[in-house]
C-alpha cells in the first residue's frame, strides 16, 4: 500500500513553490503615495526590520498547495494496493449463478470482458476466454485464491496451453447448462467444400496430373480407374467433391456453384466476367500460367515453395478472393512434385484455406498450469481524485485572492461621542 | 448647504464666547466689562434674543407692550471675533480612515459654530482666510448678514497653496486692535503663521490657537512602508513605517512642544484637536469651559 509516482522527474517542478513565496514577500516600499503634511520631522528611508514578512500568509499557504498538488499531477501519481488479495471467482457466462455456494467470502464476477458483477445480466457465450483469464490472473495479486468454474466443454481458447502466476481452482461442471454453448461457426474446409476445374483443350501439359489428383481427392468411384493415383496418399478426410467440367469454348462457362470454394483455370485464355466476380467476392482460383514477374512488391506472397526454392507458388488477393499462380510452368520435367505421389495432400496444401487453431477443448484437458510469469497488479490512478480537488483549490484561491481586502487600521477612531464628527 | 450638523447645532446652545479680557468699545453685547459706573446706567431696551438670558427680560414692559425686551444697563461691550483660517494646502489632509474629512472640513464646521455664537452673543465677527499665499479679509460686523456672508465664504473654501509672509497680512495687523479675540485654526505647521501669531499675541490681541492634527500624526500607525508626499512643498520621502515611528513622534512632540511654549509665553491660549475627536469638546476649550 503505497503512493506511487510514475513520472518522479516531474518533482522538479517543485522549484516553482518559489514564485508564489517571492510574490508574497512582503514590499519593502510601497509606492503608494500618502499625503503627509508633517513631512519634515520623518527621516529618510529607514531600515525595514529584519524579519522577512509575508503578506497574506493563507493565501499564500494556499497557493503553495495548488501549485504542490499540480507538480503531484504531474509526476502521475498512483496507489499501489498492496495488501493481501481477497478470495475471487470468475464463473463461465453459460453457467448459473446459483452454482456459487451461497455466503462465499470470494468476490464473484462474470467471464466476460469487463468482468461485470453477478447482479448484471449474463454476458454473450463467445468471449476469448482463455485471454480474460489471463487478463484477470495478471491484475490480481498473486496471493488472492482464484477460483475458475467453467463447463465441460470451453471455447475461445488460443493456440497455447493456458499458464497463470497462481493454481487456480478449476471446477468443471459437468451438469446441464443454464444456456447452451453457442456451436462454432462452420467455417467452409470443415463442411463441405468443392472444388471445380475448368479444363479447356489448351491446358498445360501437366494439367492432366492435377486432374488425376483431383479425382483422388473426389473419392473412389464406381469404375475402378487406373489413374486414380496412389490411394495412401489420400485419406478419408481429405476428400472432398470434384466437380470437371470441360467445355469447348470458356463462353460456355455461365455458372459457378455456391459451394464452390476454389477454381482450377486450367485454360491459358483470360477467364470470363463470371468468374472474375466469383473470384472477387471470395473465391480461390488457380491459374497455372507460370508467373515470372511475381514478387513480394507487387502484391504477391509465397504459398509455397519447393525445398530448394525453385519453383514457388505465388497468392495474391483479389477483391476478397485469391488468386494462385506458379512460378514455373507446370510440367513433369520443371515440377517433379506433379510426380509424387503426395501430391494430392500437396494440392490441398496449396489450395485451401489455412485451417484456423483449435479453439474449443473439454475444460478438464486444459486446466491451467501454474508455473507463468508474475503479472503485476496494475496501480490506481489518482488524477480523478486530483483534478476535481485542484478545481475546489483553485475557486477557493480565486475567491480569496479577490475578496475584502483587509482595511487599513481603524482602532484608533474613538465612537463614544458621534457628534461633531459627521459631515454635512 | 448647512455646515454644522444638527447635533452639534443642539448643543451649541449652552456655549457662550468669552474673552478673558474687558475690552471698552461702544455697542452693546453681553461681555462683562471690568468698568462699572456707580449706579446702574439704564442704556437702552433692545428686543429679545433667542440665547438671552431670561432674568434680563424686563417684565414690567412685557406686561405692558406684550413683547420680550432686554433691559441693558451696563455698558456691556462687544467682542471682535477674528476668525483665522489656515487655508494651504497643509490643512487638506485627512484621516486615512476618513478621507472625506480633512483638517479645512473641521476648521470650517468650527468656524461656522463660532460665527453662531458670536451672532448669539450679538458679538461682532469676521473671516480671515490665508490661502494660496494671499490673505482674505472680511470687514468686521454683526448680525444675520454678517453671518451669511460668512458662512457662504466657509462654504466656499478649499485648501490649496500656501501660507502668505507676514508683511502680506499687514491689513490684518491694522484692522485688529488690542483686545480682540483672534481664534487660529490651522495644523501649525507654517512657520509663517507662527510668526504672524506671535506678532498679534505680542501686540494685545487675545488668541485662541487651535491645532487640527490628524490621527496619524499623533499615532503614525503605517505599518508599511511608503512614499510621503508633503502636499505644500511637494517634497516626497521614502520611509517605512514601523521603523520610522518612534523618531517622527518624538520629533513631532518635541516640536510642537516647542511651538506651543513659544506662544504660550506671549499669553496665547494653545489648544489640540484631533479629527478623530468631537468638535463640541474643542468648542468647549475654546469658550474657556472643560471639555466635558
Amino acid at each position: 500500500m503505497g503512493l506511487g509516482l510514475l513520472a518522479p522527474w516531474a518533482l522538479l517542478a517543485l522549484a516553482s513553490l518559489a514564485v508564489p513565496l517571492l510574490l508574497h514577500l512582503h514590499r519593502r516600499i510601497q509606492r503608494t503615495p500618502l499625503r503627509f503634511a508633517a513631512l519634515r520631522w520623518l527621516r529618510p528611508l529607514q531600515r525595514p526590520r529584519r524579519r522577512l514578512r509575508l503578506e497574506r500568509p493563507w493565501l499564500l499557504l494556499l497557493r503553495l498547495l495548488l501549485a504542490t498538488l499540480l507538480v503531484l499531477l504531474l509526476a502521475e501519481p498512483v496507489w499501489r494496493d498492496e495488501r493481501p488479495g481477497s478470495a475471487w471467482a470468475l464463473l463461465h457466462p453459460g453457467l448459473d449463478p446459483n452454482l456459487l455456494p451461497s455466503g462465499h467470502a470470494s468476490q464473484a464476477r462474470w467471464w466476460a470482458g469487463g468482468f461485470p458483477t453477478l447482479d448484471q445480466p449474463p454476458p454473450a457465450l463467445d468471449q476469448p476466454f482463455a485471454s480474460l483469464l489471463r487478463q484477470f490472473d495478471a491484475e490480481r495479486p498473486a496471493d488472492a485464491p482464484l477460483q475458475v468454474w467453467v463447463p465441460a466443454e470451453l471455447s475461445g481458447l488460443d493456440g497455447t496451453r493456458l499458464r497463470l502466476q497462481r493454481q487456480v481452482d478449476w471446477r468443471v461442471v459437468e451438469s446441464a447448462l443454464a444456456r447452451s454453448i453457442e456451436p462454432a461457426a462452420a467455417s467452409n474446409t470443415d463442411g463441405e467444400s468443392s472444388w471445380l476445374i475448368w479444363r479447356a483443350t489448351d491446358s498445360p501439359a501437366g494439367a492432366v496430373f492435377l486432374v488425376a489428383a483431383a479425382r483422388a481427392l473426389a473419392g473412389p468411384t464406381d469404375a475402378p480407374d487406373s489413374t486414380r493415383g496412389d490411394a495412401d496418399a489420400v485419406t478419408v478426410s481429405d476428400r472432398r467433391p470434384i466437380e470437371l467440367r470441360s467445355l469447348a469454348a470458356p463462353d460456355d462457362f455461365n455458372r459457378i456453384e455456391p459451394t464452390t470454394t476454389v477454381l482450377l483455370w486450367l485454360d491459358q485464355s483470360p477467364w470470363p466476367a463470371v468468374v472474375e466476380s466469383w473470384l472477387r467476392a471470395g473465391g480461390r482460383v488457380y491459374w497455372p500460367q507460370p508467373c515470372a514477374e511475381c514478387s513480394h512488391t507487387d502484391g504477391w506472397w509465397r504459398v509455397w515453395q519447393s525445398d530448394d526454392a525453385a519453383r514457388t507458388l505465388w497468392a495474391r488477393r483479389v477483391g476478397s478472393g485469391r488468386l494462385l499462380r506458379p512460378s514455373v510452368a507446370l510440367q513433369a520435367a520443371e515440377f517433379p512434385e506433379l510426380l509424387d505421389g503426395g501430391f494430392p495432400r500437396l494440392l490441398t496444401h496449396w489450395l485451401d484455406e489455412p485451417r484456423p487453431q483449435a479453439r474449443r477443448a473439454p475444460a478438464s484437458a486444459i486446466e491451467p498450469l501454474g508455473d507463468g510469469p508474475p503479472g503485476r497488479v496494475p496501480p490506481r490512478e489518482l488524477q480523478s481524485w486530483l483534478l476535481p480537488l485542484l478545481a475546489l483549490l483553485l475557486l477557493g484561491e480565486r475567491l480569496f485572492a479577490l475578496g475584502p481586502v483587509p482595511r487599513p487600521d481603524r482602532s484608533t477612531i474613538a465612537d463614544a461621542d458621534a457628534t461633531g464628527r459627521s459631515p454635512p | 448647504m448647512d455646515l454644522i450638523p444638527a447635533d452639534l447645532r443642539a448643543q451649541l446652545r449652552g456655549l457662550q464666547l468669552r474673552s478673558r479680557s474687558g475690552v471698552h468699545g461702544a455697542g452693546s453685547g453681553r461681555q462683562q466689562s471690568r468698568e462699572r459706573g456707580a449706579g446702574m446706567e439704564f442704556l437702552q431696551y433692545r428686543p429679545y434674543q433667542p440665547g438671552d438670558e431670561p432674568r434680563q427680560i424686563d417684565w414690567r414692559l412685557y406686561a405692558r407692550s406684550d413683547r420680550a425686551y432686554v433691559r441693558e444697563a451696563e455698558r456691556d461691550s462687544p467682542l471682535a471675533l477674528w476668525l483665522l483660517i489656515d487655508a494651504s494646502a497643509s490643512m487638506g489632509q485627512a484621516d486615512v480612515a476618513r478621507p472625506d474629512y480633512p483638517r479645512l472640513h473641521a476648521a470650517r464646521i468650527l468656524a461656522a459654530c463660532l460665527v453662531e455664537l458670536a451672532l448669539a452673543g450679538g458679538d461682532r465677527f469676521a473671516l480671515a482666510i490665508l490661502r494660496d499665499g494671499k490673505l482674505q479679509l472680511h470687514s468686521l460686523g454683526g448680525g444675520p448678514r454678517q453671518r451669511d456672508r460668512c458662512l457662504l465664504a466657509l462654504a466656499q473654501l478649499e485648501a490649496s497653496g500656501g501660507v502668505p509672509p507676514t508683511d502680506a497680512c499687514e491689513p490684518l495687523w491694522a484692522r485688529t486692535q488690542a483686545g480682540h479675540l483672534v481664534v487660529c485654526l490651522s495644523d501649525g505647521f507654517d512657520p509663517a503663521l507662527l510668526e504672524l501669531e506671535r506678532r498679534l499675541a505680542g501686540a494685545g490681541r487675545e488668541l485662541i490657537d487651535l491645532q487640527l492634527l490628524t490621527v496619524e500624526e499623533r499615532d503614525f500607525p503605517y505599518r508599511d512602508g511608503h512614499r510621503f508626499i508633503d502636499p505644500e512643498s511637494g517634497a516626497q520621502l521614502d520611509a517605512d513605517g514601523p521603523a520610522a515611528r518612534a523618531e517622527f513622534l518624538a520629533s513631532f512632540e518635541v516640536a510642537q512642544r516647542r511651538r506651543r511654549d513659544s506662544l504660550s509665553a506671549l499669553g496665547v491660549r494653545c489648544l489640540q484637536h484631533w479629527l478623530d475627536q468631537p468638535l463640541i469638546g474643542s468648542l468647549r476649550q475654546i469658550c474657556g469651559e472643560n471639555p466635558g
